[in-house]
């Protein structure tokens, strides 16, 4: 379902589960059970949390289902639940999500390129000391930075659904984004070549 | 920053981040693409994870379609105007109402005024009967309570010998005691009187 004609008819699929088919609600929940997890995840870094309010927001979403699948924002709006969900979940325990663990980033691998495409490795230790700096650089961003660069990268939202998810301005989103990638780019010492 | 966003991934179970536009140069697309796959490596979908959100949300799925609020077929135009004009009519009528029965209580409340003013006799009665009311017992009482013992001794002649009543000063009991607690008033000012 990546084209725009399964676009298309995934919007079948949502008009069949409103009305309570149980196929098309299970394509629903297989098709976005995982995505809405792995936010939730990234964001709390719980795993019975998120799974929890994962469950929550898909009940909410069928419930509500009919109302929303002509207005062709269900993305968004399935996201925007689950934030919400998380966000209230966060003020009821007192506590603030956790942004990113320092698992998360564990496995990545930035290298500063010299001219070439791809990137190069200079040694596992060097590596470990590079995805520390990530960890350390994705940390000290702002926390609407970090749920931007979350629904961007695990969520897989573009940048107008990230707006509608946030209920932000396009351009407010675009600008924050385009600041966050910099400065993790100047945080990590990833230089341009001129 | 041009942004162009492109709806191809949309609805997708397995979504991949919208392209940076003209902005980003290639070693930010391709710092980009690291964050992409790195983000979310280590997040690890539990196992039945969709059946168990498809289980949780069967309920309500069952249940069917909630109708949203206010969304109940309108009533045609004749119709509105009808009952408009019905609810201005309903609001008018309860308001001469209200006024007619706001009026005859003012006129009610402005009888028993004029009555009160235009007969004294009850009170007069009233205050006749109250001086009945304060036995000697008390009237002795409220001497001892003064400070003015000399006073005391010049009126209870007049107390134990039941000649005279207090009201029989002045035709007030209050201003009989002011005058015994109020120093600068002497006995002779009550006896004159008299």
């Amino acid at each position: 379902m990546s084209t725009e004609a399964d676009s298309s008819s995934f919007k079948e699929i949502l008009r069949r589960a409103s009305t309570g088919d149980q196929d098309a609600w299970r394509q629903v929940v297989d098709a976005y059970g995982s995505r809405v997890y792995a936010l939730l995840f990234s964001r709390c870094r719980d795993a019975e949390l998120a799974e929890e309010l994962t469950q929550s927001t898909f009940c909410t979403v069928v419930t509500k289902l009919a109302g929303y699948v002509e207005l062709g924002k269900f993305e968004p709006w399935l996201f925007r639940i689950a934030m919400n969900r998380l966000r209230d979940e966060m003020r009821r325990r007192g506590r603030h999500a956790l942004s990113v663990a320092n698992d998360t980033l564990s496995s990545m691998e930035i290298t500063p390129r010299e001219g070439g495409d791809q990137p190069g490795l200079e040694g596992e230790s060097q590596q470990q000391e590079e995805s520390a700096a990530l960890r350390e650089a994705m940390e000290n961003l702002a926390e609407a930075d970090q749920e931007i660069m979350h629904l961007r990268h695990i969520s897989g939202l573009s940048f107008k659904q990230i707006a509608e998810v946030l209920q932000q301005p396009l351009g407010t989103v675009l600008a924050r984004h385009f600041r966050a990638f910099k400065r993790l780019r100047e945080m990590l010492g990833v230089e341009h070549e001129d | 920053m041009n942004h162009f966003p492109r709806e191809h991934f949309m609805n997708g179970s397995e979504p991949h981040p919208e392209a940076l536009d003209d902005g980003f140069d290639a070693q930010d697309r391709h710092f980009d693409e690291l964050l992409s796959s790195s983000l979310g490596d280590d997040i690890q979908v539990p196992v039945g994870l969709c059946d168990r959100i498809f289980s949780a949300s069967l309920e309500g799925l069952q249940a069917g379609p909630r109708p949203l609020p206010f969304q109940t077929p309108r009533r045609s135009f004749p119709m509105q105007w009808i009952g408009l004009a019905a609810c201005v009519g309903f609001l008018m009528v309860a308001g001469f109402w209200m006024l007619s029965v706001d009026g005859v209580q003012r006129q009610d409340r402005m009888s028993d005024l004029v009555q009160v003013a235009s007969d004294p006799a009850p009170r007069m009665e009233t205050e006749r009967a109250s001086a009945q009311l304060l036995s000697s017992e008390a009237e002795m009482m409220l001497m001892a309570m003064s400070d003015e013992r000399d006073t005391f001794g010049t009126l209870s002649p007049y107390i134990t010998t039941r000649s005279i009543r207090y009201d029989d000063f002045s035709g007030d009991l209050v201003a009989v005691l002011d005058a015994m607690q109020n120093p600068a008033m002497q006995t002779y000012d009550l006896e004159w009187r008299q």
